[in-house]
């Protein structure tokens, strides 16, 4: 079972006797599981959007710029839940003041 | 609009292009689609949607090797966005042949302030030998690993950078470009961010900026979602190309790419004028 590196951002916790597995070291490894499914996904849907006839090539490709979308929000709302966990409130609130200039844009657009 | 198989192509030779100089591609592709008949207002957001593509491919390589800071890009994307939604309601009032200048001499004045440096500004120190990569929290600064060594290194001039955060922000929304080629040199030569990390933050804040401008696009009705995805199919496999290879560049490498690849940009645009 490989071992996964620990980044300065998720340091293990130590006590008296040993170090105890820390429950929030290797998250950052389920970020990177969820971007590389979310590269297969975007991928299948884009090549079913360019090579399928309609309605489900049309159909594919717009699921493909929802997920374009979704992907670097989601993971922008993810850090500013893990700063926020950490106690780095600082920039959990500049996470948080991205997602709304990103929301103020979306409505903005659609006034 | 091209076939499918010249899109795929165009698509991911540029967002290999784009990742591994921390352009985002569509600076790249947005005149060549443009020279193969494409109307601009349609060409803007197929860049876009290969900037967003790129990201997504370079992202799981670029965070375990721990080059992305991601307190400094969330940072940088407020102004970065602020400025793309801003630029987006300035471009309906904005000559095409303006905007080209504009972007031409932005890529030219980068590819000097960045060819012009030399050496490696941020060198490994010993006594950080034992660092692990990675940004270290609730700061703007961290460490990569340089060959042997562990380069410490903090992110300076902060509310200049964010200022060239803004304009490139602008210039994304105004021309349906991530803004790479401008947020790079930004983070590099403003805020002394090594290029490494400079480019692999970028890449991460590109795509927030794809994003927010394709949110733009999307209700102005301006995407051609089948031609999209045949952009996105070329712009992941690019995206993972280019970031392979810059993982085995050296610094001073990715400096003079990221020159030699802006100065072509702005030929590129303005021979299309």
């Amino acid at each position: 079972m490989s071992e996964e590196p620990v980044s300065p951002d998720e340091s293990p916790d130590e006590s008296a006797g040993g170090t105890p597995a820390d429950p929030k070291s290797g998250r950052q490894a389920r970020l990177l599981v969820v971007l590389r499914t979310g590269i297969t996904l975007v991928l299948a849907a884009a090549t079913v959007g360019a090579l399928a006839p309609e309605p489900w090539g049309t159909g594919a490709a717009k699921a493909t710029a929802v997920m374009l979308v979704a992907f670097p929000v989601g993971r922008v709302a993810w850090l500013g839940v893990r700063w926020l966990r950490k106690g780095d409130t600082r920039y959990a609130t500049v996470a948080l003041l991205l997602l709304l200039v990103v929301a103020t844009g979306a409505i903005a657009a659609n006034v | 609009m091209p076939a499918v198989p010249i899109l795929v192509l165009l698509s991911g030779t540029t967002a290999a292009i784009g990742t591994l100089g921390g352009l985002g591609g569509a600076v790249f592709l947005v005149p060549l689609l443009i020279l193969f008949g494409v109307d601009p207002h349609i060409a803007a957001p197929l860049g876009i949607l290969s900037v967003g593509a790129g990201s997504l491919a370079a992202a799981p390589r670029q965070l375990g090797e721990g080059v992305v800071h991601h307190r400094l890009g969330v940072l940088c994307e407020v102004a970065a966005s602020s400025g793309a939604i801003a630029g987006a309601l300035v471009a309906t009032h904005m000559s095409d042949t303006a905007l080209t200048v504009f972007l031409a001499i932005t890529a030219v004045i980068a590819a000097v302030a960045g060819g012009r440096r030399k050496g490696i500004r941020n060198p490994p120190r010993a006594e950080f030998s034992g660092e692990l990569a990675g940004e270290w929290p609730g700061t703007l600064s961290g460490a990569y690993r340089l060959g042997e060594g562990v380069v410490p290194y903090q992110a300076r001039r902060v509310p200049a950078g964010m200022g060239a955060m803004l304009g490139a922000g602008i210039v994304s929304g105004v021309a349906g470009v991530g803004g790479g080629f401008i947020k790079t040199p930004a983070m590099s030569e403003i805020m002394h961010v090594p290029v490494k990390v400079a480019a692999a933050t970028t890449t991460f804040t590109v795509g927030i900026t794809s994003a927010t401008s394709l949110l733009v696009f999307s209700a102005q009705g301006r995407v051609d979602y089948v031609a999209g995805a045949a952009i996105i199919v070329g712009g992941l496999v690019g995206g993972v190309l280019g970031a392979r290879v810059q993982q085995a560049l050296r610094p001073e490498q990715v400096r003079k790419f990221l020159a030699v690849a802006l100065v072509i940009v702005g030929i590129l645009l303005l021979v299309d004028l």
